[in-house]
């Protein structure tokens, strides 16, 4: 079955759900295994959604783990105004 | 240099009118694209913003420097012209086109999806260089106007291919109708009636952009994703 690309506002929603269903805290591997990227593509998402402030990373007993922020829990409620008015203008 | 523009005399009050409501719309689509921006901190939608808000200061200016002028022209046809007007007039006709071509220049660089602070240099310096350095002004600036619109046009066809999104599609049928509408100022060199053909376009694809911007905020505005 032909699968559709997910765009990168769809990527961003899917690693923010997967980071506000564990809690709001995972760890990368958690991440890597629940979003379907390569390492190389999450570490990119990853650096992008911190720049953002829609999450943070913090060290927990010499661990790296990810937390959702605010920012991040309104990205996800506000999804589909977002997706719907960026592909409406082209810049989905 | 021959006349800018031509506008039968009963149209002024109307073409105030309307390039006010022209305004209105797109300083709107400016600041739910700035709301957006603030939710997704999205750079494109920043730029989508920043580009609507230029020509609807453009529309802006256009409106207020010919309202000044209803009731203070006499004759059927008024001849528009960059020579033997008042300096104000010239000055906000320059500002009008400045504006309208960086805002057009702004939206296309938005629609590239890249972070290339000398792309967008190149393209608003280019744009504004070539209508600076032009014997013809209006009509360089006309087609320049033509260009960029019809790359727009052609990159929300695109993206319609992709997404498949009905809106997607009326945004491009707005441009293409912004890009008839340049097409006829061109012809409202020598026809008065072309001017008015023109803004009934533009009042066609402003309209479009309304219905497509109220849709976006009535269905998705205070919608909360219902938690998983």
């Amino acid at each position: 079955m032909a699968t559709k690309k997910r765009n990168r506002l769809e990527v961003i929603r899917d690693i923010l759900t997967v980071i506000k269903q564990k809690s709001g805290t995972v760890k990368p591997t958690h991440i890597l295994y629940k979003s379907n990227l390569s390492y190389a593509m999450m570490e990119e998402y990853l650096g992008e959604l911190i720049e953002k402030e829609f999450i943070v990373e913090e060290m927990r007993a010499g661990h790296k783990k990810y937390s959702i922020t605010e920012k991040g829990i309104q990205y996800l409620n506000k999804y589909r105004l977002i997706t719907e008015f960026s592909e409406s203008f082209g810049l989905g | 240099m021959g006349d800018v523009y031509l506008i039968p005399a009963w149209f002024l009050g109307f073409d105030a009118a309307m390039n006010l409501l022209f305004s209105v719309v797109t300083f709107a689509i400016a600041l739910v694209a700035h709301h957006v921006y603030r939710i997704s901190a999205e750079r494109n939608i920043r730029h989508l913003s920043a580009g609507f808000l230029l020509i609807g200061l453009s529309y802006a200016l256009w409106a207020l420097n010919h309202l000044v002028l209803v009731g203070n022209i006499t004759g059927e046809v008024i001849a528009f012209s960059l020579e033997g007007l008042p300096t104000w007039w010239s000055v906000t006709f320059y500002l009008h086109m400045a504006l309208f071509v960086g805002g057009l220049a702004t939206i296309t660089y938005a629609t590239l999806k890249v972070r290339r602070g000398d792309i967008y240099y190149l393209l608003l310096g280019l744009s504004l260089l070539v209508i600076a350095s032009s014997f013809k002004i209006f009509a360089t600036f006309r087609i320049v106007s033509m260009f960029l619109l019809s790359f727009i046009a052609y990159h929300s066809y695109k993206e319609y291919l992709f997404f498949r999104n009905r809106k997607t599609l009326a945004v491009c049928g707005a441009f293409v109708l912004l890009f008839v509408s340049s097409i006829m100022l061109i012809f409202a060199a020598s026809y008065s009636d072309a001017y008015v053909i023109a803004q009934l376009f533009e009042l066609g694809a402003y309209s479009l952009l309304l219905i497509i911007l109220l849709r976006n905020i009535l269905k998705y505005g205070n919608k909360k994703k219902k938690p998983a």
